[in-house]
């Protein structure tokens, strides 16, 4: 059985590979980088690891992307995976901020270099460096425009993400680190829905029954806000409540375009996956100089610029 | 009402009591995993960053006149020598000091005229954002174990110029008067200096030109 281990392994890393639609190049390549992204669900992540993936086969390496589907136990066996193959790099994408960090931390007794996109885990040097967007300060942007498009004051409720992953509570903290500081806001409910749109339209069908005059919506991202959208709509309220969002989705752009989103904030998902597999590239080469963590500047879009974003 | 169903529905509300005694509620807030938040300390983190390394830096703030005129003849001789960014970012915070007198004082800036054409506004209702703490070029992110704890930084600091500059001088300031002030500003690469130039105040001195 343990001779045919490899095998197995193998067998099953060209299985999950075939699942995600993503294989590897041919011709000849300087080595192998695996791509771990936490959910391929939501159309923003696809981009995220496509992204990374087709930087890691341009720079020379092969690329197979992971689905962790949101599940730390599926992430926790793809680096198994990981290890037993001996990637030269990993650029990753991780659902939990805690519970990622021991994965991270196995790959790197392992000697394989873990590049983390987008998503944070709570630590310092189990990652080689961490290109994060700056959620907290897109918020923060986000909360003063929501200020003055509200005229201070008013009554709101947010739709969070995941409550277990740092993006989340960083958007959200920079969000209230502004609006709290005015007295004449009041926020009625605050619900989770994991960052899905249906979930997000569930939520907010609940929320409007228990919080019918209710002002305004932020959501923790764009499919959450597009689905509180469909569900003010449904109630007619749409001249009533305003929508926040967050992460400049070509659907949240075209809906604030028309006039239906009051406001997103741009992440750039695919400078930062590029930026990881170059990042990667020049560690495997011998760069050794990295910050823990590399904030990438994220950028409000109202109706007043989003003609710029717009192809 | 039978003695059977009275026991029934009893026993249904000690069901009930026993199930809601059993569950620990608490705020999705609380559910946040940022352990880092439990120890660190960003009180006293801010606090000796006020009082100690911050006044040391406020003594190299750049003159605004010479900084105006600089990002018109040579913006990236501006933002090379005069400014921090963090990451990869087109925003840059600068450090800037002048004198100016002022033209108008409303409820959320005061508005200065510097010499005879530059303006610039003095915040003091949205006083947020990272402009002190990465313009001072003091704080290194990696000190920190997250984003959480690092971006608590910048709230903290920006409560503390609030409440002891900004709303203080809002209180006190009046159309006439001269304020020396220092402070710091975020400036797009991109987009260049647009005036009035809006400042954080850190420091401010007023003369009532009496």
């Amino acid at each position: 059985m343990l001779k045919k281990l490899p095998v197995i392994l193998i067998f099953t890393s060209l299985l999950v590979a075939g699942f995600s639609g993503c294989g590897r190049s041919s011709g000849p390549e300087k080595g192998q980088m695996a791509v771990v992204i936490s959910t391929l669900n939501n159309p923003w992540f696809v981009v995220l690891g496509e992204s990374a993936a087709a930087k890691a086969r341009e720079l020379g390496y092969s690329a197979v992307i992971y689905d962790s589907q949101n599940n730390s136990a599926r992430e926790a066996e793809h680096f198994d995976n990981i290890i037993a193959m001996g990637y030269d790099a990993i650029l990753f994408n991780p659902t939990d901020a805690d519970g990622s960090v021991l994965n991270v931390s196995r790959a790197k007794e392992a000697g394989i270099p873990t590049f983390c996109m987008d998503r944070e885990i709570n630590s310092r040097d189990a990652a080689v460096t961490q290109l994060l967007s700056d959620n907290f300060t897109g918020c923060v942007k986000l909360g003063q425009y929501f200020v003055q498009e509200m005229n201070k004051q008013g009554t709101y409720v947010e739709i969070l993400g995941l409550v277990g992953d740092n993006n989340t509570w960083n958007r959200s903290r920079g969000f209230h680190s502004v609006v709290d500081e005015f007295p004449g806001f009041r926020m009625v409910a605050q619900q989770s829905a994991d960052f899905d749109r249906n979930r997000a339209m569930e939520v907010m069908e609940s929320m409007l029954q228990a919080n019918p005059d209710i002002d305004a919506v932020f959501a923790g991202n764009d499919a959450m806000a597009l689905g509180a959208y469909q569900a003010i709509l449904a109630a007619g309220k749409t001249d009533q409540i305003k929508v926040f969002g967050f992460d400049g989705s070509d659907d949240a752009l075209n809906s604030i375009a028309a006039g239906r989103l009051t406001a997103t904030v741009m992440q750039f998902p695919v400078m930062m996956a590029e930026m990881s597999a170059v990042l990667a590239d020049e560690y495997i080469n011998g760069r050794t100089d990295f910050d823990s963590r590399t904030p990438v500047e994220v950028v409000l879009v109202t109706s007043d610029n989003v003609s710029e974003f717009l192809d | 009402m039978s003695k059977k169903v009275i026991k029934n529905i009893a026993g249904l509300f000690l069901i009930i009591a026993v199930i809601i005694l059993s569950l620990d509620i608490h705020s999705l807030d609380s559910e946040r995993r940022i352990p880092a938040s439990e120890v660190f300390d960003v009180d006293a983190y801010v606090e000796d960053f006020w009082k100690n390394r911050l006044p040391g830096r406020l003594a190299d703030a750049v003159d605004i006149e010479y900084l105006v005129q600089l990002l018109k003849n040579d913006p990236d001789e501006a933002f090379d020598n005069y400014s921090n960014k963090l990451g990869i970012s087109n925003t840059h915070y600068f450090y800037i000091s002048g004198t100016g007198k002022v033209d108008s004082a409303g409820e959320e800036s005061v508005l200065l005229t510097i010499g005879d054409e530059i303006q610039a506004e003095l915040e003091t209702t949205y006083v947020f954002g990272n402009a002190i703490r990465d313009g001072s070029g003091l704080v290194d992110i990696d000190e920190f174990l997250n984003m959480m704890d690092f971006n608590m930084v910048s709230v903290y600091i920006n409560r503390k110029a609030k409440s002891e500059v900004a709303e203080p001088f809002r209180k006190e300031v009046g159309p006439g008067m001269t304020v020396r002030f220092t402070g710091a500003a975020e400036i797009n690469r991109l987009h260049g200096v647009t005036e009035p130039l809006s400042i954080i105040p850190i420091r401010i001195s007023l003369d009532h030109g009496e």
